[in-house]
């Protein structure tokens, strides 16, 4: 058997059309991409978006309608889940309460007909690679949440599997330890070199751990690029607002001119984009500068401050535009900041780059 | 003073509660336990209180062939009813709690009937067709028809135990490379042999008790104890009846203690860990 610490490479993974659909209903269209070996994707997604059916038909505990999935070029779209040589760390863990931590992490060595020396080396190195051992004697349930987390992982890791798939593994954790254990997950997926598929509803957290990440929107994956891609070209009003704050105008009509485009919105009039096409205009909140701006600013309104927050290292804005959409502004809190009072009129700019316009959807 | 009217009227409260479940308890135990004293009895005809004691009925009871031999078919139908209504029960439960079955909630529906139809309509159903395939006055046929009742009782138990923890338990064991045996023997059958321990003694108390269906398909050589009880109440009323009755019911209570005490004992073992 080879494993990942050994090769130190994961699987390259292509979903080729990938589809699962029950009766009318389509938890998951066809879907197609790649992750490279040894990348980190994660997926996110408000809840019935088709995020669980993904990492389902992956791991072969669901059937999928159409399509299929190749790991390292092998199609596996018909094999059975046990035969996949796929880890997956769960939500609840779902380590078995009747079973020890060392027999937990011995087991799939065990299904795999390793002989009892071998697997006890193993597994104690593999308690080692989390900082476990000495926990091997005692039941799952005497332990912490991130030391179970941490069992879990390496139960998944242990016999070297071609890809690990993660479903929401920090939810249950408290926000420090969350934080914590992303690192963790994060430097153990390196030293094994391992292509990890990770779902999360956090995509704080998608974009602490993944090389790429991928938007799920009712059973169709969106868009998929690095956290920083996605928020500044989203390719539709969908991921424009589900990753971070967006100002979003919708657009009436377009005119190019010589330097960029110009474009007719309902709720905010006349402004300034960067030539793109698309019927929605977005602008991020700390984009836009509050107060007097100089000329470089391509885009002004007008409008009144109706609540005003500090929260840790920001002022958030909620302006009322005369045409009554809210915007949203923040701005980083420096020493000398004025704070304008809810009730005063201020002037919004921001930059015709700034102004991103992406797809209706 | 207010508080201490208070604190009686409480008290008062508090004990009426107590006597009044007593009594209650009383109620509903009393008729199951007269007939403890009345096996004792030294009077050769079912009396209550007896005029005094003696342990003879039990010694005649001994004695006597049929009892014997009752007993010990009492025992083999029970013991296989248990095991047969073990096995189909989980394997109904597992397929119905953890698969995707069309027409779920009538098939439940239909695996339930037989606990909540009076059983006489069972046996009369049962009749005709156990004899025209020629078991009838058998012992597998009584087995076969006690299985039908007892099998809800090991799905009900089973079914729970299989819904107090979410199926990622049996999807991780796949994933880690655990055939569908491998996965049964190793996780799912641990979690839930409490479910089937229990479901299987309920089985058995039923089996060991049930008079309806063995009245309308026991033969001579298939003749429970209860069946045979009803046969001598006819003819003869002795204590022997009596002594019988006392012996159904320890070992009854004996079952129900044993169920109670591994419910107890995992609960414990949870609560520990």
């Amino acid at each position: 058997m080879t494993t990942l610490a050994a090769s130190g490479m994961g699987a390259t993974v292509r979903y080729d059309g990938v589809a699962k659909a029950y009766g009318a209903v389509h938890a998951l269209r066809p879907t197609t991409f790649e992750i490279g070996s040894g990348e980190l994707v994660s997926i996110i997604g408000p809840s019935g978006s088709g995020k669980t059916t993904l990492l389902g038909v992956t791991a072969g505990y669901i059937t999928p309608t159409a399509g299929g999935i190749l790991i390292d070029d092998r199609d596996i779209t018909g094999v059975a889940p046990f035969r996949r040589n796929i880890g997956m760390v769960f939500q609840n863990y779902s380590l078995f309460p009747h079973m020890t931590v060392a027999e937990n992490i011995a087991f799939p060595l065990k299904m795999r007909g390793m002989a009892e020396g071998e697997r006890r080396e193993r597994v104690s190195q593999m308690l080692q690679t989390v900082r476990l051992d000495g926990f091997g004697d005692r039941r799952p349930s005497q332990l912490s949440g991130g030391q179970q987390q941490r069992v879990a992982l390496a139960r998944a890791a242990v016999y070297g599997p071609l890809l690990l798939l993660m479903d929401e593994p920090l939810s249950a954790l408290d926000k420090n330890l969350r934080e914590e254990m992303q690192y963790e997950i994060k430097q153990f997926q390196r030293s094994l070199g391992a292509t990890v598929l990770y779902v999360t509803h956090d995509q704080n957290e998608a974009a602490a751990m993944s090389d790429r990440i991928g938007i799920m929107n009712e059973g169709r994956l969106v868009q998929v690029g690095t956290a920083r891609d996605l928020y500044e070209h989203p390719s539709s009003r969908f991921v424009a607002s589900f990753l971070g704050e967006a100002n979003l105008f919708q657009v009436l009509s377009r005119s190019a001119t010589a330097d960029g485009l110009d474009i007719e919105t309902a709720e905010g009039g006349r402004l300034r984009a960067a030539a793109r096409e698309g019927s929605v205009a977005c602008v991020r909140p700390e984009s836009i500068r509050i107060g007097p701006a100089d000329g470089s600013y391509e885009n002004r309104l007008t409008g009144r401050v109706t609540d005003a927050v500090y929260t840790a290292g920001s002022l958030r804005y909620r302006v009322d535009l005369p045409s009554g959409m809210a915007v949203t502004v923040r701005q980083p809190s420096e020493r000398d900041v004025v704070l304008h009072p809810p009730g005063s009129e201020v002037e919004l700019a921001w930059r015709a780059s700034d102004t991103i316009l992406v797809e209706e959807g | 003073m207010m508080s201490g009217s208070w604190t009686r009227r409480m008290l008062v409260i508090r004990w009426g509660l107590l006597a009044f479940t007593a009594l209650t308890l009383l109620y509903l135990v009393m008729p199951t336990f007269i007939v403890v004293p009345m096996s004792f009895s030294s009077q050769s005809y079912l009396s209550f209180p007896p005029p005094g004691w003696s342990t003879k009925w039990y010694a005649q009871m001994l004695a006597r062939p049929d009892y014997p031999a009752a007993f010990i078919n009492s025992l083999k139908v029970g013991v296989s009813v248990a095991l047969l209504s073990a096995i189909l029960g989980t394997l109904a439960a597992l397929g119905l709690v953890r698969g995707r079955v069309p027409g779920e909630r009538s098939l439940v529906s239909l695996i339930l009937a037989p606990l909540m139809l009076p059983q006489i309509i069972l046996a009369i159903g049962m009749y005709p067709i156990m004899a025209k395939l020629g078991i009838i006055g058998t012992t597998a046929g009584l087995v076969i028809a006690h299985t039908i009742v007892s099998l809800p009782l090991v799905y009900i138990t089973v079914s729970a135990a299989l819904r107090s923890y979410p199926a990622t338990y049996e999807i991780a064991a796949m994933t880690l490379g655990a055939n569908w045996w491998n996965c049964f023997w190793h996780v799912t059958f641990p979690m839930i042999r409490l479910g089937v321990g229990v479901g299987a003694i309920l089985a058995f108390a039923f089996s060991f008790d049930e008079l309806i269906l063995a009245l309308f398909l026991a033969g001579p050589e298939s003749r429970t104890l209860p069946r045979l009880l009803w046969n001598d109440l006819r003819v003869y009323v002795t204590p022997i009846i009596a002594a019988a009755t006392t012996l159904v019911l320890c070992l009854s209570f004996v079952l129900l203690g044993l169920a109670a005490w591994l419910q107890r004992n995992a609960q414990r073992k949870e609560a520990r860990s």
